[in-house]
């Protein structure tokens, strides 16, 4: 009998050990301690700053919403009844509650967050000097890039430096502060980023993209001298010009072609779906035939070309039901558009020809956002020259000759301006540039433009809330 | 059980023979039918003398000639007789309904019911086996009080169930499963012809013993073993038919044109212009629920042999279930092999084993009843034998064909489900005995989707084919440790556990994929036969352990006044170091009325007893690995630089979460009072109970502001109390009346109120599950019930555009500006002239108020009948198919009468354009009633008689047809009021559920 004593001895042994058997790492995850030691790592959260791009948010519908709704050019499109809701931005309904205002804000935090990452940690890291300089410049660089989207939309908002965030993120800051902090970022990036990177690196900030960004930060902020300096730096002594072909500019092949400043790059990849997820295309393309049918050309778009006797960028930018494209596709799809009469139609820029051969991701997957192009600086040049007293022709009408249209000899500041809708039409770019000149209330006021509220977006309400009501809500909104 | 008559056998037999002046008394012990019962209990009044009958019911007993015998077993009358000097004494016993003496069986042990404490419900074998289901869950529908069981149509799918409300937010709301001692997360595994007994816990005091698994009720199920009988063998089987029931009416194809022919008008008045559509140029007229639905088979074959003698007893059975699915090609069979032997070796030791073992297949459907709900009927699923309809040229939009979405989904999941335990016992000394217990739980399970290379649209097709596989496996192990003390000392009466517990949760899994896998037959389907390039792989695992400690103590004085405390010690691998372990007790106390002096006698009460009970409980179902921030490695973040077409892929990582939650399980604590009596001669049984159940520290979501940059918008803390508060009460009558006729008449009602009941400052509300296009229905807040649904309110429908100008705020401006007639008009609740979230009201969630049954069975000579009822109230379901309409989808019937089509039409439905304007807002036009009663099943057996099947020695034979949901009313919109799934802020969401199946069975049970 006193051998069954043993089970019991056998048990109060197993209680001893419990607190081992208890302790172990977590099953398939790199715990944050393991992080951030070597220079792999600190490229690793390099690479996450610019996959990050790509995302749904910072590419494809807060972004088109926010940046292009609101204006003349583009409606919401899709068939009837699809998304009405987003009719509200066209409208000027759109109210503080609505998803899209947060989502545009909490994803360019969330951008500032990869970028405060690499900020924080890899300057602690041992590694060569000039490597981790150029890391900490491509993430002040992009920190920078996010800022200018939120000060655009919000006017200032807190300023994120370092992680992880404290108290400063439930107070804004001002206007000027959050445009001071821009230029500041940008201008310490300068330095430490490359002239050029080989192919192999395209889509990595250049010192010329966050010159290129500068200017156009100069000229939001009607810095004129600066800007034209900038920009005139950058046509002087940048590898840059315009591609002749308007259509093949915006096919994949011409990606990072001489016109290109900075493009957000996505590549499809055979298997790998969430790494060729990119929806920006997508969310654009022909409905029913390619993709989602959204953010359309309107009509007052159309009237521009017309207007201007464009007709080579007019039937690159906007494509018709029935259009049969260079690449010798036909347009399809819906026969009937929300808020459209006519013909459907669509955003020809981002519109990927059938022969771009589909592996993974969805539809569109290669095409990058052209986010600054060497036209928009001869723009800004133009622009700056005017209020400078230099020479704005020139700037001008180098990108009308691509038009084929004819010079303009003493150009007026609205013909700079139109001469921006006409180019970057469809590039995420109008609004903002009715807004920074002053215009929308004027151009825009027979959609529902309200003077003195729809300058700014206002702070999401969620937001607001969760600040404990520090967060100041921009006027016309509370 | 068995445990304790084993002691009691040794104990018995030991004392036997030490009687005076003695006469032995020789018998047969039998029942009404004759038939000899093993294992009864003869005892000697007053004496510890006793015997036990052997496998053919016979005993020999020593007894002064003067004596009394006493003869008993569960389940049947205890039988007093003199022995008057006879010699011989043939003894029938009558069964009875309610046996308070019944052991039934808690955690980590047994116990009879007359001493119990706290509140639990068993379902037996035969309430179980002769429906028509494959999951024993199924079968408890409406059976117990205070359990809610959503069921899932789709063959194979375990429904959800819901024990006493809803206690969680963001963990996980399943109760335990403890399967033969071991916790198993899904028993979809276990057929439930080898199932003996299904108990649940339903109050803390019974389910504390499981500590930190238990805050959401425990089931325990315990599968068939051996019994001291003689060998038999038993067959039971039965085969049936399955038909929808309540299948949702459509539109057909005039109707459906009729109405988007009206919204192309309503879509004018909103300044769209579209061509009308031409009825005359759609000559068909598909209803695609008849194209993708069918009537289907079920079956299940069983066959069990079972015996036992003194020293040895056991199981053996298999059993085949296979059931078709209403959606066609949907399929699901299932083969369990059960063994179990247990081995009285000497006095004092004991061992056995008992394994499960179960293989199964499913062919499963594709997500293709959303799709037949949305596709125009005005196309035909095929032009011609080999081609099916493109419905995307049709023009009414890029809507799939059903047809062909079934005929190319190729999607088998299969696996094998082992649960192996052994154990021995021993018994050093009496009324002592150690157990000690090892289960392995293995599982492995592979799914493979295969689409071929198909065209069928612009939308629906693939050019290139894909594969893909994953495989997943778990293998757990449960280590259980026992010590149990019994020890009656005169008046006194008591039991002590202990245990010692190791539990390791392990799982892994692989998958991958890849394009252009040639189909020659199934047995092509291999990655290797694909692209190289295109493949892709992953893997994923985890691993949870815990240790526990618990005890048990039973008192009981003269059997009158009872104490049942318990203490368990948990430490788990899921919390962090400093927050490890959690200590879970309770206690519970009964006083048995009708043991009292002054009640023994009363005719009317055969018992009476009062009892109350506290308790913990966790529940450490938390997501995994929150505890821990680690780096995001999602492959989102990796990118390729270079020009088009490059290739080489640039991993990204980092830290995109930033908070460091410490999170600790869930605690539930639960006060809980009852009485239960059995009145009137044994025939009416009474159970009736209050509860309060109060989730402290529960697991809510505090959103994060988003300068924070984190990937989440919300991280999870202990910060929410939610209380779930009831009354359960269960009446059975039960009478015979004469030999041949007998009949029960029982029921059961539950109350349940569920409320978030206190937030912790800083903890927000938050909406959740979206209705359509990211607009969510469902917000969780202070006072209010988990996921209720939180709405616009809609107080009619505007008939005109004066209508929609006259609506005006305070100011004079028009509310709804963008209005047209048709459209919905929302009260503007906070009267600031415009419509927004904080216009909402709450309007009822998915978690009902009221469950409710009732069944009575009648038997008369052989003949057996048996009609169960069952319907939940008080609760509601956000119907989601009707918003979600991004074109021309199609209507349902009910919507399609009901519209506004016009001035004067309708002032609580919109027009055809429900997703036009702000229509498709979450408004109370789409919530309705989840109410509804249903007759769960209706059964008419025959029972050949004695003489015909002892001919073919057989001891029964029993015939049955049986009609499971033969009937179900509500007023929902849908195929079925029961919507599984969703976490428990989401659930009640219908984007479309798959059908539930009334069955026409036909059954056999065979016995030799």
């Amino acid at each position: 009998m006193k051998r069954y004593i043993v089970l019991p001895i056998i048990f109060l042994g197993l209680m001893v050990s419990c607190e081992d058997y208890l302790e172990f790492p977590p099953e398939g995850e790199i715990p944050k301690e393991e992080f951030f030691h070597t220079r792999e790592d600190a490229q690793k959260a390099v690479n996450a700053m610019y996959g990050y791009l790509r995302f749904w948010d910072i590419s494809a519908f807060s972004y088109l919403i926010m940046g292009s709704l609101p204006s003349d050019d583009i409606s919401k499109g899709s068939s009837p009844g699809d998304g009405s809701w987003a009719s509200d931005y066209d409208n000027f309904q759109h109210s503080k509650t609505q998803a899209q205002i947060r989502d545009f804000w909490t994803s360019r935090y969330k951008g500032i967050n990869l970028s405060n990452q690499v900020i924080t940690h890899v300057p602690k890291i041992e590694m060569d000097g000039g490597v981790k300089q150029r890391m900490i410049a491509e993430a002040t660089f992009l920190r920078a890039f996010h800022y200018y989207y939120l000060v655009r939309a919000y006017g200032g908002v807190p300023l994120i430096k370092e992680v992880p965030a404290g108290p400063e993120g439930l107070v804004r800051t001002t206007l000027e502060e959050t445009w001071d902090f821009i230029e500041s970022d940008l201008n310490n990036a300068i330095p430490d980023l490359p002239e050029t990177v080989p192919s192999g690196e395209f889509g990595r900030a250049t010192r010329w993209a966050a010159k290129g960004l500068l200017a156009k930060v100069l000229m939001y902020r009607e810095k004129w001298a600066e800007c034209k300096s900038v920009s005139d730096d950058i046509i002087n002594s940048g590898p840059f010009d315009l591609y002749p072909d308007f259509y093949q500019l915006f096919r994949p092949e011409q990606e990072f072609c001489e016109e290109s400043l900075f493009e957000i790059v996505a590549t499809q990849v055979p298997g790998e779906w969430g790494l060729s997820n990119s929806q920006f295309a997508e969310t654009q393309a022909v409905r029913g035939q390619f993709g989602w049918g959204w953010f359309v050309p309107t009509d007052e778009m159309a009237s521009a070309f017309d207007a201007a006797g464009d007709t080579v960028r007019k039937k690159v930018t906007i494509i018709y039901k029935g259009d049969v494209t260079e690449d010798g596709d036909v347009i399809g799809g819906i026969d009937v558009m929300e808020g459209v009469d006519g013909a459907p139609r669509y955003n020809g820029k981002v519109y990927v020809p059938t022969r771009i051969e589909r592996i993974s991701g969805p539809y569109g997957s290669d095409q990058n956002v052209r986010i600054l192009r060497f036209a928009d600086i001869l723009l800004i040049n133009a622009e700056a020259a005017i209020h400078t007293g230099g020479d704005a022709a020139t700037p001008l009408n180098r990108v009308r000759a691509r038009a084929n249209l004819p010079s303009i000899g003493s150009p007026t500041v609205e013909d700079i301006w139109n001469e921006r809708r006409l180019e970057l039409a469809g590039e995420q770019d109008r609004y903002w540039d009715l807004l920074r000149t002053g215009r929308a209330a004027t151009v825009l006021a027979s959609y529902g433009f309200q003077a003195g509220k729809h300058e700014w977006y206002p702070i999401p309400q969620n937001e607001i809330d969760l600040s404990g009501d520090q967060l100041e809500q921009n006027p016309g909104w509370e | 059980m068995k445990k304790l008559y084993l002691l009691l056998f040794f104990t018995l037999s030991v004392a036997a023979g030490f009687g005076q002046q003695t006469l032995q008394v020789t018998g047969w012990v039998t029942d009404l039918d004759g038939t000899g019962i093993p294992g009864v209990t003869i005892l000697v009044k007053g004496t510890q003398q006793g015997a036990i009958t052997d496998l053919e019911g016979s005993y020999q007993i020593s007894v002064p000639s003067d004596g009394i015998l006493l003869f008993s077993f569960i389940g049947y009358a205890t039988q007093q007789i003199e022995v008057s000097g006879q010699n011989r004494l043939d003894v029938q016993l009558t069964e009875i309904a309610f046996d308070m003496d019944e052991v039934v069986v808690i955690g980590y042990g047994t116990a009879a019911v007359k001493d119990v404490t706290g509140t639990i419900s068993v379902v037996k074998a035969d309430e179980i086996a002769s429906q028509p289901v494959a999951n024993v869950v199924q079968a408890l529908q409406g059976k117990v009080s205070g359990i809610q069981v959503s069921n899932n149509g789709a063959p194979g799918s375990p429904p959800t169930i819901r024990i006493r409300g809803l206690g969680t937010v963001r963990s996980n709301a399943n109760p335990l499963f403890v399967v033969d001692d071991v916790f198993v997360n899904d028993i979809s595994f276990l057929s439930p012809q080898q199932i003996e007994s299904v108990t649940i816990l339903k109050d803390a005091s019974s389910a504390a013993i499981y500590g930190v698994r238990a805050a959401n009720g425990v089931i325990i199920i315990t599968t068939k073993e051996g019994k001291f009988q003689k060998p038999k063998f038993s067959y039971t089987g039965y085969m049936g038919i399955q038909q929808v029931s309540n299948l949702l009416e459509l539109a057909d194809k005039d109707q459906y044109i009729t109405l988007v022919n009206e919204k192309i008008a309503v879509g004018e008045d909103r300044g769209t212009s579209s061509t009308p559509f031409d009825p005359a140029a759609y000559p068909d007229n598909t209803n695609w629920y008849s194209e993708v639905l069918n009537p289907a088979t079920i079956q299940n074959h069983n066959i069990g042999i079972t015996g036992g003698s003194e020293s040895a007893n056991y199981y053996y059975g298999i059993g085949i279930t296979s059931q078709e699915g209403l959606v066609k090609n949907n399929d699901y069979t299932r083969i369990n092999l059960r063994g179990t032997s247990d081995i009285t070796i000497n006095k004092f030791l004991k061992a056995g084993y008992g394994i499960t073992v179960s293989g199964w297949k499913s062919n499963n459907a594709p997500n293709v009843l959303g799709q037949a709900f949305k596709a125009p009927p005005a196309f035909k699923p095929k032009v011609d034998e080999d081609t099916y309809t493109d419905p995307v040229i049709l023009g009414f939009g890029n809507f799939a064909n059903p047809a062909a979405t079934i005929e190319f989904y190729n999607n088998i999941t299969q696996g094998i489900n082992t649960l192996a335990n052994v154990y021995a016992e021993i018994q050093p000394v009496e009324d002592l005995s150690v157990r000690s217990s090892f289960t392995l739980d293995g599982n492995y399970s592979q799914n493979r989707g295969y689409t071929p290379i198909y065209w069928v649209s612009v939308t629906q097709n693939d050019t290139l084919s894909h594969l893909s596989k994953s495989n997943s496996q778990h293998l757990n192990y449960t280590f259980d440790n026992t010590i149990n003390y019994n020890k009656i000392v005169g008046d006194h009466r008591m039991n002590l556990m202990g245990g010692f517990s190791m539990v390791q949760f392990k799982s892994q899994g692989l998958y991958a994929s890849t394009s252009r896998v040639p189909y020659f037959t199934e047995s092509t389907l291999y990655l290797n036969n694909g692209s190289i390039e295109d493949l892709s792989a992953g893997d994923w695992g985890s691993l949870i352990r815990s240790t526990s400690y618990f005890g048990r103590l039973f008192y009981s004085f003269r059997d009158r006044y009872l104490l049942t405390a318990t203490f368990r010690r948990d430490g788990s691998s899921t919390f962090p170091k400093e927050e490890r372990w959690g200590n879970f007790p309770s206690v519970g106390v009964g006083w048995v009325a009708s043991e009292e002096s002054f009640l023994e006698n009363l005719e009317m009460i055969n018992f009476l007893k009062v009892k109350a009970s506290w308790g913990l409980l966790g529940n450490n179902q938390i997501p995994q690995n929150a505890f821990t921030v680690t780096v995001n490695t999602w492959d989102g973040y990796s990118v390729v630089y270079g020009p088009y077409g490059s290739s080489t892929i640039h991993q990204g990582a980092s830290i995109t979460s930033l908070v460091e939650p410490l999170l600790r399980w869930e605690i539930v604590e639960e006060y809980d009072a009852g009485i239960e009596a059995v009145m009137m001669d044994n025939r009416l049984n009474l159970d009736l109970g209050y509860y309060r159940r109060m989730t402290r520290s529960a697991i809510f979501p505090v959103p994060l502001i988003g300068t924070a940059g984190t990937s989440g918008s919300s991280y999870l803390d202990n910060n929410a109390d939610i209380l779930n508060t009831g009354i359960e009460l269960t009446m059975n009558w039960s009478n015979q009346l004469g030999e041949r006729l007998s009949y029960h008449v029982g029921g059961n009602f539950s109350y349940n109120h569920n409320e978030v009941f206190r937030l912790e400052p800083g903890t927000l509300p938050f909406y959740d599950a979206n209705a359509f296009n990211g607009a969510l229905a469902t917000y969780t807040q202070e006072g209010h019930p988990i996921g209720e649904f939180y709405v616009l309110e809609v107080d009619g429908v505007f008939q005109s555009f004066d209508e929609v100008n006259s609506y005006q705020g305070t100011e004079g401006n028009p509310i709804m500006p963008n209005a047209v007639p048709g459209d919905l008009r929302f009260v503007d609740q906070n009267s600031d002239g415009i419509i927004d979230d904080n216009d909402r009201i709450p309007y009822g969630s998915y978690t009902p108020k009221i469950l409710y049954a009732v069944d009575m069975g009648v038997q008369f000579g052989g003949f057996d009948f048996s009609l169960e009822m069952h319907g939940v109230s008080g609760n509601k379901i956000y119907n989601a198919k009707r918003p979600n309409r991004y074109g021309n989808e199609n209507y349902d019937a009910d919507f399609v009468e009901k519209r506004w089509h016009g001035a004067g039409t309708s002032d609580s439905y919109p027009s055809a354009d429900v997703a036009g304007g702000k229509n498709a807002y979450p408004s109370t036009f789409f919530v309705e009633s989840g109410a509804y009663f249903r007759i769960r099943n209706i059964q008419l057996g025959y029972t050949l008689p004695k003489s015909i099947t002892n001919r073919i020695s057989s001891e029964s034979i029993r015939l049955y047809i049986s009609a499971q949901n033969p009937f179900t009313t509500f007023v929902y919109n849908g195929f079925s009021p029961e919507i599984p799934g969703g976490i428990p802020s989401t659930a009640g969401m219908d984007y479309g559920v798959y059908p539930l199946s009334r069955i026409t069975s036909f059954g056999i049970a065979l016995n030799f």
